[in-house]
């Protein structure tokens, strides 16, 4: 009787065998990019790679025009020979054109409600016509999913762009707190170069463009120093540079309510470490007054960098945050309107500097 | 009555059932629905609702207490009479069978939905439902054996919820007690249901070897369960925030969804996988106390029969009626509604009347 049992149970175990799939048969789509398109549709490009031993290209690109991912996917899937499989997806591109006119979250919502999909797909802004950059021969990289990929994640680890996954953006979109933020490619002559940050508005589409240097202090802002961040210090010109590493940094946010506003100081106390003196002045020189030096550059930047975001009423640092944290009575009743409030608010950073470490050589004294 | 003779449970397996039943499908929604309600300071919800709840654990030892021997079955039929006693008894077999039904549908339906989109419903049924009714027929004996490996299997799993914690916002949870009472305790509503379970003691009490410690097992099994909930609860605050928890159906998965290794892409079905034994620690108690029910009402000996009818039935039911995830969390809604009143209210006025009932046989002695 028992074994009759067993024998029952192993074969229903065999259930899962009906959804087998052979991934000779499937178009693995690593790379999505989203374009403005003709007709009030999207143009869609996927990538995907190509097992078969008689092609002569490793990877295809498909094009097709649609209203959202689902339909482009179901004219993937009646162009290509196989199956399109969407849940091994690496990076999902929207171009600069589209994000100007267009809220990017309703277009890709498939990767969000579908529990197959992966979540750490790269979303990224691509400053130029998609076309471009996914049909851009890269003889000398390794497959263009996995380079994309690869080299978001160095710049992200080398702290010059921000770490945005699916999962993270629409975290970012749905936060009354925080306005959205993505990495910005662009095409050089030798390839792909991250150009830092694209800011976007609280609904997702573009506003504005950090270079890898706001980036850098954006990422200080947001308390993503886990690797040292690189900062540039100019002296007069751009040719005297003191160039360092941050690292460790500690923050103290204050928030004071006033008049309907809030106001914030942000004391951050940091260790530097310097990689590069290129100057002849002499005041670079004295510890004392180079950390004055950084500090006030620092304020300078940043303070300049927050004026900036003010004007285009986003908030990527998520002051909001705070203020709902420690003034929630008040911040309650602004709550929708929000960036509105911020970019009345009166922000102070405060930086405090600590250099550690001069490298292996003196600087050089007379 | 020699029934709970070579049945008998110890203390740790009448903690691991009790827990096991109340950890179940409710942990991986709760942090959402505490969300809706509660803001920023819904894991205090949490903490009230695990001292509501001991609260109503200790009624209902204190009535089993009265007649150490009984089940809730025979206490019912032994103060109420013969009839009236079977028809309450009934009552409370309809809500262990209609959880079993909550919690096989549940089961398939996050199944269908994370795991396995194109495989046959009906062979689901089976692949969920035979394991369960094999457990369960072996008694109150065996399922705590199970619960108790079940629990030490799942160990390993609090451990990777700390994944998540890199990606997390504390000042999320501020602030704590934002001067509004009423949210909190909209959120103990909420919680409450949440660490329903511990009704599983009417039943388990007099199998429980050492009685003495009765309270003690309880109070231990819902310590557990709280530390479960306030956990994920908070994970999930501070991982995601409370605008976007609100619009994930089931946050503990999600919270799961961006640990991918270069060999595994969706950890989460691991997990899932793993988390099915779990819930099964609440469908097979619930099949089988349903059983032991209806064996009683129809005075039969051996419950087995009982347990193959009912399993098919819950089969047939399951097969037929298939339910979307909008009406199943409607019939959950219903469901943890009339196990309030069984749970705390019911309780309550059986303690009063087994005391009063004690009281005049006394008095007539």
């Amino acid at each position: 009787m028992v074994k009759k049992w067993w024998i029952i149970c192993c074969v229903l175990v065999l259930a899962g065998c009906g959804d087998v799939l052979d991934i000779e048969d499937t178009v693995v789509m690593l790379v999505l990019g989203i374009d403005e398109g003709k007709e009030e549709k999207y143009t869609f490009y996927q990538m995907s790679p190509v097992f078969s031993i008689e092609a002569s290209e490793k990877s295809q690109v498909l094009e097709v025009q649609a209203n959202s991912v689902r339909e482009a996917a179901q004219y993937f899937d009646v162009m290509s020979n196989g199956s399109v499989v969407t849940g091994k997806i690496q990076a999902v591109i929207l171009s600069k054109k589209l994000l100007e006119k267009e809220e990017p979250l309703p277009i890709i919502d498939y990767f969000y409600r579908d529990a197959r999909s992966s979540a750490n797909a790269y979303v990224v802004m691509y400053n130029g016509p998609v076309d471009d950059l996914i049909r851009l021969e890269t003889p000398d990289k390794p497959r263009f999913g996995i380079f994309l990929n690869n080299l978001l994640k160095s710049a992200y680890q080398n702290e010059t762009t921000a770490d945005t996954t699916l999962a993270l953006f629409r975290k970012r979109v749905e936060q009354k707190t925080v306005t959205p933020y993505i990495p910005e490619l662009a095409t050089v002559k030798d390839g792909i170069r991250v150009t830092g940050i694209a800011l976007l508005n609280e609904k997702g589409t573009y506003v504005d463009s950090l270079d890898i240097y706001n980036s850098a202090i954006l990422l200080i802002l947001t308390r993503q120093v886990n690797e040292p961040v690189p900062f540039i210090l100019e002296l007069n010109d751009a040719e005297q540079v003191v160039s360092m590493n941050i690292s460790n940094a500690n923050y103290d946010y204050t928030v004071k309510e006033s008049g309907g506003t809030f106001d914030f100081t942000v004391e951050i106390s940091m260790d530097v470490t310097l990689e590069e003196v290129v100057t002849e002045n002499e005041e670079a020189k004295d510890k004392k007054k180079l950390t004055k030096m950084i500090e006030t550059e620092m304020e300078k930047k940043a303070e300049e960098l927050i004026k900036r975001m003010q004007e285009q009423k986003i908030d990527p640092v998520g002051f909001g945050l705070y203020a709902r944290a420690y003034e929630y009575e008040k911040w309650k009743k602004i709550e929708d309107k929000w960036f509105e409030v911020f970019s009345q608010s009166t922000v102070n950073v405060k930086p405090k500097i600590e250099i550690k470490d001069f490298g292996i050589i003196e600087s050089a004294k007379q | 009555m020699n029934r709970t003779m070579f049945n008998d449970i110890t203390l740790l397996q009448y903690i691991f059932i009790i827990n096991g039943v109340q950890v179940g499908i409710g942990v991986l929604t709760l942090p959402r629905d505490i969300a809706a309600v509660a803001q920023t300071s819904g894991w205090i919800s949490i903490l009230i609702g695990y001292v509501v709840s001991l609260i109503g654990s200790f009624i209902i030892i204190t009535v089993m207490k009265q007649h150490p021997k009984d089940t809730i079955y025979d206490l019912l039929v032994r103060t109420f009479g013969k009839w009236i006693g079977r028809l309450i008894a009934f009552v409370w077999v309809v809500y262990f069978s209609i959880g079993s039904y909550i919690i096989l549908t549940t089961t398939i339906r996050i199944l269908v939905v994370w795991v396995l989109p194109e495989t046959l419903y009906f062979l689901l049924v089976f692949l969920v439902l035979f394991p369960w009714v094999f457990i369960a027929r072996n008694g109150v004996r065996i399922i705590g054996r199970y619960s108790q490996l079940i629990f030490f299997l799942t160990l390993w799993m609090p451990l990777v919820l700390l994944v998540p914690l890199k990606d997390a916002t504390w000042l999320n949870l501020l602030p704590i007690l934002d001067g509004n009472w009423n949210d909190v305790l909209a959120g103990v509503k909420t919680t409450i249901f949440s660490f329903l379970g511990f009704e599983v003691a009417f039943i388990l009490y007099p199998f429980l070897k050492d009685q003495k410690k009765a309270y003690l097992g309880i109070f231990i099994a819902n310590t557990i369960t709280c530390i479960v909930f306030l956990q994920i609860t908070i994970t999930c605050f501070v991982v995601f925030n409370l605008d976007y928890l609100q619009e994930l159906i089931w946050p503990t998965l999600s919270l799961l969804k961006p640990i991918s290794f270069a060999f595994l892409e969706r950890f989460e079905i691991i997990f899932l996988s793993v988390y099915m034994f779990q819930i099964s620690t609440t469908g097979i108690p619930f099949l089988l106390f349903s059983s032991l029910g209806v064996t009683q009402i129809v005075s039969w000996k051996d419950h087995q029969y009982v347990l193959y009818v009912l399993a098919v039935l819950l089969a047939i039911t399951a097969i037929l009626y298939d339910p979307s995830h909008d009406t199943l969390s409607a019939i959950g809604g219903v469901w943890t509604n009339f196990g309030f009143w069984l749970i705390y209210v019911f309780p309550l006025l059986l303690l009063i009347i087994v005391l009063v009932k004690k009281r005049l046989k006394k008095k007539e002695n």
